[in-house]
């Protein structure tokens, strides 16, 4: 108890509470603003937090991550357009009920589910993460190694249809890991006899180019839409009387998120994708699903808005991220030499403790903040988009110049925003290759410590968790060959 | 497994692709060290040839994949060379990008930025004066939020030498 309330005391630092402001608001902001979306957000900002506190960088790029889609639905339900892409089954039954006169019912809506997911997964963290903590000292470096491969293969297989191009591009980002001076013979591995090549390809730098850059681009060549908004009438409460109505819809959802958070590599879509057909298949008249059905906009609202909170719990557990922001929040973890895992849980449990308040108040205030201030958000929503490019560039021209103040790295930055350009236009996914460069790394450290006690293959999976870690992977790609199967069958 | 609708550029995407690929397991040799008297798995040559190698076992059966699609739908040319130029076109925008980064450490980054901000804004096709004002406060904003609050490393500008001291000590370390 005391330690929980010395915990606590960190919430009397005004830095604390700016970066929780600015976090959580800045979130919402950017969220709303269709073609930015918290990855640019969270790989531009990254740097500037290497230099402050630990737990006020998390702080505001977790706000950024957790309130990004609660502004996101709001484009996605007025106008048709999601705010950022996890956003985009809300417009099914969100732009329906707007058409229908009841945008404020749809907005509103959105916030509760949002804060319904956003408060069950920071429940889900606190618990399953002391208990996953529990288990942790046991992991080895090949429980580590098999649970670094598990993320890498659901991440290739929950891209359905680019199973193949996805699995490439995580060989691709496992592959830019390896180059430069390798650590144990410190020999060079693919440097081209360029020294600016010695020491590898920057994480930031790549994030950066793949996701903020790649971004601006697309923005500048495209064209400026303007939208007209429709007008916001009726109670701030009316979505709260829906959400109380449809509560199972929202438990379930949120219970979705939670597991599929959970879970390396798999993330909001699938978390969505479930949760409304579940929530289809249990209503009363499924027909009206796509057409406004308020179930749809709280099972996609609340599975979405569940998972930030409950993908740190690997993060923290076992040090293994399982999308693209919490591997970009994993640098800022290194950089202040807190290194996630079990110790975190010994020797940093104030941390862990403040980031669990700092979550819940993220929410909280974000809840608010959206109640009293949606119309302001509206005007926002509609700069114009080749601005947000022009800004975007600039930006991540802060993101990339502070790290060593080079040109170098800004020109790979530039050429990684061409290939993300590519992979965009090409309809192609990008998380893959930030995926396989982290848990690349991850996997070739572990792969090495565990060379003194391999000695056949069998060696790798006759503990218990790597076992059971081994045999979730076969289940999981025998469940995705059997459904290719099953799809030519049809 | 694939994407099931072939895309223009697709197939230019894969052609590029396999000669990658190929070009890296052809400089294997050359770009890692073999130690003799070592484990395979052991050798600084295993993992990024396991990667390579990763990289080749979904480039090929992708690369069926496109080829498959696009017979399909051939007498698509026209529609290749129009994707292949569109992929040229933030080419122009590395340019200016390159520029500006060329240009904080001589004219600082405020200067530098505001520069940036406003010609970029005219160049997006923007020509009021309120988008004008607009992108150099953005620019200034930006500024003030990074280099004078936040105080991230970024070289400051040689022209501040010619500044009197006091002033050019205040912009080092605020612009």
């Amino acid at each position: 108890m005391d330690l929980i309330l010395s915990s606590l005391e960190i919430f009397l630092r005004w830095d604390v509470w700016a970066a929780i402001l600015v976090g959580s608001i800045g979130g919402v902001i950017i969220g709303a603003i269709p073609g930015v979306g918290p990855a640019v957000a969270i790989a531009i900002l990254l740097p500037a937090t290497y230099s402050m506190d630990p737990l006020i960088g998390i702080t505001m790029l977790l706000g950024i991550y957790g309130s990004a889609m609660y502004g996101g639905a709001i484009p996605a339900i007025l106008i048709n357009i999601p705010g950022t892409p996890v956003n985009a089954l809300t417009t099914y039954d969100g732009y329906s009920m707007t058409k229908d006169n009841k945008a404020r019912r749809a907005v509103t809506l959105a916030y509760w589910s949002s804060f319904t997911g956003g408060i069950v997964s920071i429940i889900a963290l606190v618990f399953m993460t002391s208990l996953i903590a529990k288990v942790a000292p046991l992991f080895g470096s090949r429980d580590i190694l098999m649970a670094a491969l598990l993320g890498l293969v659901l991440v290739v297989i929950s891209h359905r249809k680019q199973t193949l191009i996805a699995g490439l591009l995580v060989f691709f980002g496992m592959f830019i890991g390896t180059i430069g001076m390798e650590s144990v013979k410190y020999t060079k591995r693919f440097t081209f006899d360029q020294s600016w090549l010695l020491s590898g390809f920057d994480l930031i730098t790549v994030l950066l180019g793949l996701f903020a850059v790649s971004q601006a681009f697309i923005l500048l060549i495209g064209n400026d839409e303007r939208a007209i908004m429709p007008s916001l009438k009726g109670k701030k409460n009316e979505g709260l009387f829906d959400l109380i109505k449809y509560k199972t819809v929202a438990l379930i959802s949120a219970s979705m998120g939670v597991i599929m958070g959970i879970i390396p590599g798999v993330g909001e879509f699938l978390a969505q994708f479930f949760s409304y057909n579940i929530a289809k298949s249990i209503s009363d008249k499924p027909e009206r699903f796509g057409k406004g059905a308020p179930e749809g906009i709280i099972a996609a609202e609340t599975a979405n808005n569940a998972v930030p909170a409950a993908a740190m719990i690997p993060l923290l557990a076992l040090g293994i991220p399982g999308e693209a922001l919490t591997a970009m929040m994993l640098s800022v973890f290194y950089v202040h030499n807190i290194i996630p895992g079990p110790d975190l849980f010994v020797k940093h449990i104030d941390f862990v403790y403040g980031l669990y308040a700092s979550l819940f108040l993220i929410n909280v205030i974000v809840m608010i903040f959206l109640l009293f201030a949606t119309k302001y958000l509206l005007k926002i929503i509609q700069i114009p988009q080749r601005f947000l490019g022009v800004s975007i560039l600039g930006l991540s021209f802060v993101g990339v110049y502070t790290l060593r103040n080079s040109m170098i790295d800004c020109i790979v930055c530039a050429v990684f925003g061409i290939f993300g350009y590519i992979l965009k236009r090409l309809d192609l996914p990008i998380v893959p290759i930030i995926l396989g460069m982290v848990l690349g790394n991850i996997m070739e450290v572990k792969f090495r410590a565990s060379q003194a006690r391999i000695d056949t293959f069998f060696d790798y999976i006759n503990r218990p968790i790597s076992g059971t870690i081994f045999a979730i992977i076969v289940v999981a790609l025998m469940i995705h060959f059997w459904s290719i199967w099953r799809q030519k069958r049809k | 497994m694939g994407k099931e609708e072939y895309q223009a550029g697709d197939l230019v995407f894969v052609m590029l692709v396999l000669f990658i690929v190929l070009a890296l397991l052809v400089s294997i040799p050359f770009e890692t060290k073999w130690f003799d008297g070592i484990p395979l798995v052991k050798q600084p040559r295993f993992w990024p040839t396991f990667c390579i190698v990763g990289m080749t076992f979904f480039a090929v059966p992708y690369s069926i994949q496109v080829w498959r699609n696009y017979k399909f739908q051939l007498g698509q040319v026209q529609g290749e060379l129009n994707e292949l130029s569109s992929w040229l076109r933030p080419l122009e925008y590395v340019f200016y990008f390159v520029l500006y980064v060329w240009s904080v450490p001589l004219t600082g980054y405020l200067l530098s930025t505001l520069l940036f901000f406003s010609l970029l804004t005219i160049r997006a096709g923007y020509r009021s004066f309120l988008m004008f004002w607009v992108s150099l406060a953005t620019g200034f904003g930006i500024v003030v939020v990074f280099k004078s609050l936040l105080q991230v490393k970024i070289s400051s500008g040689a022209i501040y030498d010619y500044l009197p001291d006091s002033w050019g000590t205040f912009f080092m370390i605020y612009f």
